[in-house]
């Protein structure tokens, strides 16, 4: 009867174990990470699919960047040679047109992000880019979508 | 009696079960082959300074490339690639990037990636594919002690150089001071290769057929 009680209790520690090695330090999940920032959420992330294009402006790259940990995706616009300028980051539905998060949108920044939103179906990532002293946008990637 | 043996019996039964999923849960994160290599031939592989990158597919459809390839990471980190397509003594950088399998937890879990690269031009039997780099991308949770970090590691080469990072939903690297024999250079550039990995290709396929 004593042996039983250790395999029970060795069991129960391995499956709360393996439970734990699915949400590592994650503060949110779904649709609890909506607007919120990636930076500080402990959501770790990997580009998914990204777009790069070529202005006057310099070379910009839009990701969609999706944690696996929060089940979250955003959008991050990345000037390449990491000069500061005018980007603006959108994360939309499928169709393009709908944004699922308000845009971010930096006129001193070489690299902006979109905060979070939930993971579970396809959203599409654009990008912008602009010269710091006017808002207007020379690149705009086309839409990178998954 | 009997009921005793029963309740031993049931206890071994619900660890047993227990154990089962609990190996096959710790042992899915540890998984270095995704199904979609498994089920495609590998075309040619190449390894170039510990980092294996497998061709699988090549597909050139109008005006556009589509390759398959897979690439072993040093890590399971927030690792990228950077290619170019030669045609006819002509870089072509990649326009898109795609992680195949990228729905799935495995695919983030592993060091084992494959990618969709598309290059906005067709190729032919003269043109060569080439992965230049694989390099770590900045987190979005980048601290201020990354930046000390970097700026020590830079200030061997360049002792004047100050600077900070201005982190708020987004990055930039504000310049304090930029020494003399650094005028000209890139200076961010330089920032953010301090402040990721990187390993050098580059990992070339000659043979697009």
């Amino acid at each position: 009867m004593k042996i039983t009680k250790v395999l029970v209790v060795v069991s129960l520690i391995l499956m709360g174990l393996s439970v734990s090695t699915r949400n590592v330090s994650a503060a949110c999940y779904g649709s609890s990470c909506n607007n919120i920032d990636p930076d500080g959420s402990g959501c770790s992330a990997i580009t998914v699919k990204y777009v790069d294009w070529n202005g006057a402006s310099g070379p910009l790259r839009t990701e969609l960047r999706k944690s696996y940990n929060c089940n979250a995706k955003w959008t991050r616009v990345t000037n390449l040679n990491y000069d500061i300028r005018h980007l603006k980051a959108r994360l939309t539905q499928s169709n393009f047109i709908t944004n699922v998060v308000d845009p971010e949108e930096w006129y001193v920044y070489a690299q902006i992000w979109t905060v979070m939103y939930d993971g579970s179906s396809q959203k599409c990532s654009l990008g912008y880019q602009g010269w710091t002293w006017t808002d207007y946008f020379d690149v705009t990637t086309d839409p990178t979508c998954g | 009696m009997k009921n005793k043996f029963s309740i031993k019996k049931l206890l071994l039964i619900i660890f047993g079960v227990g154990l089962i999923i609990s190996l096959t849960a710790i042992g899915l994160s540890k998984v270095t082959a995704t199904q979609d290599e498994a089920g495609q031939p590998v075309i040619e592989k190449t390894e170039k300074n510990g980092v294996l990158v497998s061709l699988l597919e090549v597909s050139v459809e109008r005006d556009l490339t589509d390759i398959t390839a897979c690439i072993d990471f040093p890590d399971n980190g927030d690792w990228l690639p950077n290619a170019v397509l030669e045609k006819e003594d002509t870089q072509i950088p990649l326009y898109q990037l795609a992680l195949i399998n990228a729905e799935q937890i495995e695919t983030f879990e592993s060091n084992h990636r494959c990618y969709h690269f598309l290059f906005p031009i067709a190729a032919d039997e003269s043109s060569r594919f080439l992965i230049t780099e694989i390099q770590t991308t900045l987190p979005e949770s980048l601290t201020d002690q990354d930046c000390r970090k970097a700026q020590e590691t830079l200030q061997k080469e360049y002792p004047a150089l100050e600077f900070k990072c201005e982190t708020s939903q987004g990055i930039r690297f504000d310049i304090i001071h930029q020494p003399e024999n650094m005028k000209g250079e890139n200076i961010n550039r330089l920032i953010y290769e301090a402040l990721t990995k990187k390993v050098e290709g580059p990992w070339v396929f000659d043979t697009l057929k």
